[in-house]
């Protein structure tokens, strides 16, 4: 993966599946981004290939992996409120001249409901908290039917309460079966947050279980040799 | 007011009504988008396309005013998207080197040939000349503007709001850009009579422009952007025949007086309103 000249991506292979959470560390401009990007169709990559349920991901499935952008990502002036922002979901099963129907309206219901929204549901989407307004995007994800939940950075800019809140929907989200790959920054709840750890600078450091992959040598060779190339 | 008059005055009426629902309509896809100035560019290109139109067919009149504004409007618009894919040059900058390019040529061709007393009707709009054919004409684009729209709204949302996100929900993102870009276009043809080249760009911003400080719903912005636009060219066709103006620019002056009206006194986003209320609370989680 690379734009223009400079290396973005490059030997990144690993595999996982749904009911899991796993967390892709590494220093700022380590391609986490772009490699969430990637997994979502977002930025196409020239080389290389993303399987999903054992077969090449084609674009009729790419509705099964959801994108959560980074907050500053979003226009929150967009004249949206919740319900608005959740049946963008249903886009897939709707598509461009299809009605909304009843099916649709009761799986935006039930997003609402599942992610503690609709008390909320009428309100504009800058009217929201942070937490709330990433459970929003969240619900979207829920109403899409996704199976992937790929999420860049879901805990920057929260508070502590908020935090917390989130912390337990991605229990509950992967007790679900959804499988949550997340950008994160903060390595002192990664333990406890993920299952699996992918740590990447460019290229990947490693790959596996929290417990062994989130280790003192690898957080050195990810974390270290960005501070080397900064000088 | 006699026969003659009523006749004129009827059918400007309905041109006025056409063009400002559809145009009103096409502006809350125009504000959600960020495109006002590419819109503004685009407007320029239509005395070039009117010169074009004399030099092709020879005469002006509604239909060959159209075709020329269009082909010379698409042939910047499109022009400008080639530069910026192939070159260094962002959108903006190829968009503005092609557009004063085609009018500073329209310029130079107009001086050429001999229709000055009639262009000042392209130019600023001559709702009151207008005849049954350009009614018909007012009627099939405003038709189609508004029934495209209507029929694709939700893809050109999700796009409006995320385009990067939209392409993985299936949507055809570049597809419907250049989709909205020739509606643009078209509506911005279509406003030549009301209000001519120069101001045709009001319509197509100010109705949803105005809305926007009122309404948090895509749908509301849309609609209600249609019905202002109808209804400010329809008040406009009465108060300049009343005060005997000109139409087109008592269109754009209605609808800065809402604009501004709007933005003092919205109850949620005006300027009184923000003066006065408190500081934000906090968020609670």
């Amino acid at each position: 993966m690379h734009y223009g000249p400079i290396c973005a991506l490059d030997g990144i292979s690993f595999a996982t599946q749904c009911g899991r959470s796993l967390a892709l560390l590494g220093p700022n401009g380590a391609g986490k981004s772009t490699l969430l990007k990637s997994i979502a169709g977002i930025i196409p990559f020239p080389a290389g290939s993303i399987h999903w349920r054992g077969e090449p991901m084609i674009r009729q499935r790419r509705h099964e992996i959801a994108y959560l952008p980074q907050r500053e990502e979003v226009n929150w002036d967009f004249p949206l409120t919740v319900r608005g922002l959740v049946e963008m979901g249903r886009y897939p099963h709707t598509g461009s001249l299809g009605r909304f129907g009843e099916q649709d309206r009761l799986a935006v219901q039930n997003a609402l409901d599942a992610l503690d929204l609709a008390n909320l549901a009428d309100r504009h989407i800058r009217e929201l908290s942070g937490g709330q307004q990433q459970r929003a995007f969240l619900a979207r994800a829920v109403a899409q039917g996704a199976h992937v939940l790929l999420l860049d950075e879901p805990f920057a800019g929260l508070d502590s309460p908020s935090t917390e809140r989130l912390t337990g929907l991605f229990f509950e989200l992967k007790e679900r079966g959804h499988l949550i790959i997340a950008c994160h920054h903060d390595l002192a709840n990664v333990a406890t947050l993920f299952d699996e750890a992918l740590l990447l600078n460019h290229h990947q450091v490693a790959f596996g279980p929290i417990e062994k992959a989130f280790n003192q040598a690898n957080l050195e060779r990810t974390f270290q040799s960005a501070a080397a190339a900064s000088f | 007011m006699n026969t003659l008059d009523f006749l004129f005055n009827q059918r400007a009426l309905l041109t006025a009504l056409l063009i400002g629902f559809a145009n009103g309509y096409l502006s809350g896809f125009i504000v959600l988008r960020g495109s006002a100035l590419m819109v503004g560019s685009l407007s320029h290109t239509l005395l070039p396309g009117i010169a074009l139109a004399i030099l092709a067919f020879g005469i002006l009149n509604a239909f060959t005013a159209f075709f020329g504004a269009l082909f010379a409007a698409l042939l910047v618009g499109l022009g400008a998207i080639l530069i910026s894919r192939n070159s260094r040059l962002d959108g903006d900058s190829a968009l503005a080197i092609l557009y004063t390019t085609a009018f500073a040529a329209g310029l130079l061709l107009i001086d050429r040939l001999a229709v000055t007393s009639e262009l000042e009707h392209w130019l600023f709009g001559n709702i009151l000349g207008l005849r049954d054919s350009d009614l018909w004409l007012a009627f099939g684009v405003s038709a189609l503007i508004v029934l495209t729209l209507t029929a694709l709204r939700r893809p050109l949302v999700i796009m409006l709001f995320e385009p990067t996100v939209a392409e993985t929900l299936g949507i055809r993102v570049r597809g419907l850009s250049y989709l909205l870009m020739a509606l643009m276009v078209l509506g911005l043809v279509t406003s030549l009579q009301a209000v001519g080249c120069i101001l045709s760009l009001s319509l197509l911003v100010a109705p949803a422009s105005i809305v926007y400080l009122f309404t948090n719903s895509p749908r509301t912005l849309f609609w209600g952007g249609a019905l202002l636009g109808a209804l400010a060219a329809g008040s406009a066709v009465f108060v300049s025949s009343w005060l005997d103006i000109r139409t087109g620019a008592t269109i754009v002056l209605l609808l800065g007086v809402l604009f501004m009206l709007g933005f003092l006194f919205s109850p949620r986003h005006g300027l009184i309103a923000r003066l006065v209320s408190s500081p934000p609370a906090s968020h609670n989680p």
